[in-house]
């Protein structure tokens, strides 16, 4: 499905409806990831779609609407968590390592939406490269959204077990893709 | 591919942190251990990459979830711009001005044991906060600008009839009703401490617990009871919708303490709040900036220079004072 982008300038409810379905979710989990607050990150991700609504008469033939939507976001998300930061420095200062590390952390991100596409294809095949238990187990969890408990009462294993291979197979993904992580975090390594 | 226990150990701990299920206080450990530890750090960070890219990639809300979100943009996008910042409207609009000395007015009122009906109505002056203590050791602050007359029936039951933002901390009795009415909605106490904000004209009622149960309704029919302490309710009276979040007491109850509170407020608004408390005119040579959005919790004590310099180095704000011979004082943003 391609984007409308005549619909989208010109204001039409059933282009909009489209992008929104398409990249709302992604963007969703994204928020929430780095935020960690679902009606605030739904608020985010809300304010990232009026914002392209306001500007939708300044985008060309040509725009890139979805990695216009996915700055706005990240954008939007450190934005929130700066402002948490100067009021946690008020009234809740343990709250400022967690903030400052999110911002960190969410500023680390991919910095367009075409890594985050190619970062997906990556993470795919280093699922598809795991060991066969592990695997299993870690798509019926991720992919299926079933419970620990669901998992274990399917596989006839304890939900120790489940719990235990879920942990290998992040574990495995990390130092798999540890290639793939910024720059930035491994200059780390050669300052230290 | 060997993992040894303690590597899983640590991807155990590093999901209890993502999924939110520690306490703060592990959080707030564990967040501080990483500031110290850049390489614990990088690898925290990889993992949560993961983590959300997974989401990102296989997990959405259910269909009817996102049905009703694009409506309401859709609506929202239709009718005001100004009216999608849900969350928090009814206490950026609460952040009234208080006096720079606080003057605390403690009124008792043992003669109430007495009657069996007695009113009296209290308003609270702009820039002012004022308190209560009634007979039954029920305490009430109203904020600058609320207005409420408190109905005292018999010893067993008190109505407080509110306009604007009010604290209550209420002993429990069980042999008295504690009911705070705001038109046809009405707070049912039980022994609590809660803030309560109803905004007449903008129709929105703002409901924090911080202990104990209380009951929400309309007429006779209960809206919400299930408000658990820490958390806050949202209620607007136009579209009858309410949202639920979890909230801060410190952060709440700021007004109480002479504190000026923002919340994702536009400048256009905080400069409004400025040329009240400190008189003085306030400018935009640079029209933009009235939409920059601010959060911040300032004592009402603070010069006004003070408050302007926080603003200039939390934003790409520039100002200028002009103090004029007739004693009048102007700022200009820009």
């Amino acid at each position: 499905m391609d984007i409308d982008l005549q619909g989208v300038i010109s204001g039409k409810k059933r282009a909009f409806e489209d992008i929104y379905n398409k990249y709302f979710d992604l963007l969703f989990y994204l928020a929430v990831g780095y935020v960690n607050d679902y009606t605030r990150a739904e608020d985010l991700v809300h304010d990232a779609f009026i914002k392209l609504w306001e500007r939708r008469k300044d985008l060309y033939s040509d725009s890139n609407v979805k990695n216009l939507l996915y700055t706005i976001t990240k954008h939007n998300c450190l934005n929130h968590l700066r402002q948490q930061e100067i009021i946690a420095k008020n009234c809740r200062d343990y709250l400022i390592p967690e903030l400052k590390y999110r911002q960190e952390a969410l500023d680390n991100f991919a910095n367009s939406f075409e890594d985050v596409e190619s970062l997906l294809v990556i993470v795919e095949r280093a699922i598809d490269n795991l060991p066969e238990d592990i695997r299993m187990v870690f798509k019926m969890n991720r992919f299926e959204n079933l419970t620990y408990r669901e998992i274990a009462s399917k596989l006839d294993v304890s939900p120790k077990t489940v719990e235990a291979r879920i942990s290998k197979a992040l574990k495995l993904l990390r130092v798999e893709l540890k290639d793939y992580l910024p720059l930035a975090q491994l200059m780390f390594w050669f300052l230290r | 591919m060997c993992l040894d226990i303690k590597t899983i150990t640590l991807e155990k701990d590093f999901l209890h942190i993502l999924k939110g299920k520690a306490t703060k206080k592990e959080r707030s450990q564990f967040f501080e251990s990483l500031a110290h530890n850049s390489n614990l750090k990088s690898e925290f960070m990889a993992f949560q990459k993961i983590w959300v890219l997974n989401n990102m990639k296989y997990r959405s809300r259910d269909k009817k979830k996102i049905k009703k979100s694009f409506n309401r943009f859709w609506s929202d996008i239709n009718t005001s711009y100004s009216l999608y910042r849900r969350i928090w409207p009814t206490l950026s609009t609460a952040v009234a001005l208080l006096a720079i000395c606080l003057i605390v007015s403690n009124l008792l009122f043992k003669d109430l044991f007495f009657t069996s009906v007695e009113t009296f109505t209290i308003s609270s002056p702009k820039g002012n906060i004022s308190s209560v203590e009634l007979s039954d050791g029920s305490k009430l602050w109203f904020n600058s600008g609320a207005k409420a007359s408190v109905t005292v029936y018999n010893h067993d039951k008190i109505t407080v009839e509110l306009n604007g933002e009010a604290f209550f901390d209420i002993p429990h009795d069980k042999n008295r009703e504690f009911i705070i009415e705001m038109g046809e909605y009405s707070v049912y106490d039980l022994g609590t401490q809660f803030n309560l904000k109803y905004d007449k004209d903008n129709q929105l009622i703002n409901l924090s617990l911080f202990e104990g149960e209380v009951a929400f309704k309309k007429g006779e029919n209960n809206l919400y009871s299930d408000l658990l302490p820490g958390e806050a309710l949202n209620y607007n009276i136009k579209n009858a919708h309410k949202t639920v979040y979890q909230c801060d007491k410190d952060y709440i109850t700021a007004w109480k303490h002479g504190k000026f509170v923002f919340i994702d407020q536009p400048l256009i608004e905080i400069a409004k709040e400025l040329e009240e408390w400190y008189d003085v005119t306030i400018e935009f040579g640079n029209g933009e900036l009235k939409d920059d959005l601010f959060s911040g919790v300032i004592k009402r004590r603070t010069s006004m220079e003070h408050i302007l310099k926080v603003l200039q180095l939390t934003s790409n704000l520039n100002y200028a004072i002009d103090y004029q011979k007739d004693g009048s004082c102007y700022v200009i943003f820009e």
